[in-house]
């Protein structure tokens, strides 16, 4: 609870004061990648590339790259303890992000990708994916560095279902262009 | 403005949520047959039928409704080549109970779903061999669709374990089937 009130009152003080400043940067962000309701692929790490273009007030489009490593994971099975490779995922696309906030920024966001799914002596699967989530950044004043925390759902889609990964990842974000302010 | 961008990309997350179909509430779940313990297989007896009945067990029957796909798929257990020749380990499908058959009938009738599993030839003493969970869910290749359509079907099947020519003589001990299904929760 004091979590959660501490989250909505940063929140609330970036939302009041929305600062526009306009340009492109580019990211790199690792973490962790948990895999949701999946009893064959364990939980593995994350990390992938961002290049955010922030050309109107509040909206930031970004395009990505990311991979993971899923982990391997153990079952007992018959009487035995197996092994399952886990599984990898390459996926690429572009976030839409809704920006506020000035060097504290807040943002929920989502994506859509294609995801490339690979295992150990299986064939490539290629899906489209989506993702969705919540971003907080925090500016480094005079630098054009930003440290920046997510956590999002990513989905690779198969018809009805789709495999699922809860994302937590924690990145550094260089703006290397600013742009005029329209 | 600001309203309207607060509302439009959770409406675009829904927008592509329903658009897609409820993929959200869906995971992938493991069901587990057992196999007879042991199995054994000559070439100079009958092939008994495993009669596989999935509706007898819970994590497919609470899916059984909403699956929409085999995700993956192993046949597990330690197998022990018996025979002074080399053995290459063969799973058939055939629809509907299981009967008594010889290796031909089995071949005529049904539909191979796993395997060439290669064993090398018996040395004398026994060398069982686990079947790696990777190695086995290779080993199905085409027997994956004749497999989801019996698991999306009314789930009851028969498997025979065969060798795929000439004179064969192994057993699987703890052995059983492990699917990975994609299904609505």
């Amino acid at each position: 609870m004091k979590r959660l009130s501490i989250c909505l009152a940063l929140a609330c003080l970036s939302l009041a004061g929305v600062a526009h400043a306009g340009g492109i940067g580019i990211g790199v962000f690792g973490g962790a990648s948990i895999p949701v309701i999946q009893d064959d692929t364990g939980r593995g790490s994350i990390y992938g590339v961002r290049v955010p273009v922030n050309l109107v007030p509040l909206l930031t489009i970004e395009p990505y790259f990311a991979s993971t490593k899923g982990g391997d994971v153990k079952q007992d099975l018959f009487g035995s303890s197996y092994t399952r490779s886990g599984l990898d995922v390459t996926d690429y696309g572009a976030n839409l992000l809704l920006t506020f906030g000035g060097p504290v920024q807040f943002y929920p966001f989502a994506g859509i990708g294609s995801f490339k799914l690979k295992r150990s002596g299986e064939s490539d699967i290629s899906q489209t994916g989506y993702n969705f989530g919540l971003g907080l950044g925090f500016g480094l004043p005079a630098t054009g560095l930003a440290l920046h925390l997510r956590g999002e759902l990513a989905a690779a889609v198969d018809g009805d279902v789709s495999r699922k990964w809860g994302n937590v990842t924690a990145g550094l974000q260089y703006s290397f262009l600013k742009l005029p302010t329209p | 403005m600001k309203h309207t961008m607060r509302v439009l990309i959770p409406s675009l997350a829904l927008a592509a949520l329903t658009a897609t179909g409820c993929f959200v509430t869906s995971g992938q779940v493991l069901v587990k047959f057992d196999l007879p313990n042991p199995v054994h297989v000559t070439n100079t007896s009958l092939v008994n039928g495993i009669y596989v009945d999935l509706n007898k067990i819970s994590a497919y029957k609470d899916h059984k409704d909403n699956i929409k796909n085999l995700t993956d798929i192993a046949l597990l257990g330690t197998v022990t080549n018996n025979s002074g020749i080399p053995v290459d380990a063969e799973v058939w499908m055939v629809d509907g109970s299981s009967l008594t058959l010889t290796a031909d009938q089995v071949r005529a009738q049904g539909v191979r779903v796993w395997g060439p599993f290669h064993m090398d030839a018996s040395t004398g003493t026994p060398n069982p061999i686990q079947i790696g969970w990777d190695q086995s869910s290779a080993l199905f290749g085409a027997g994956k669709a004749p497999l989801l359509a019996q698991v999306k079907g009314d789930g009851q099947f028969s498997l025979y374990v065969i060798a795929a020519a000439g004179t064969y003589d192994f057993s699987i001990v703890n052995g059983g089937l492990a699917l990975v299904i994609g299904a609505g929760i």
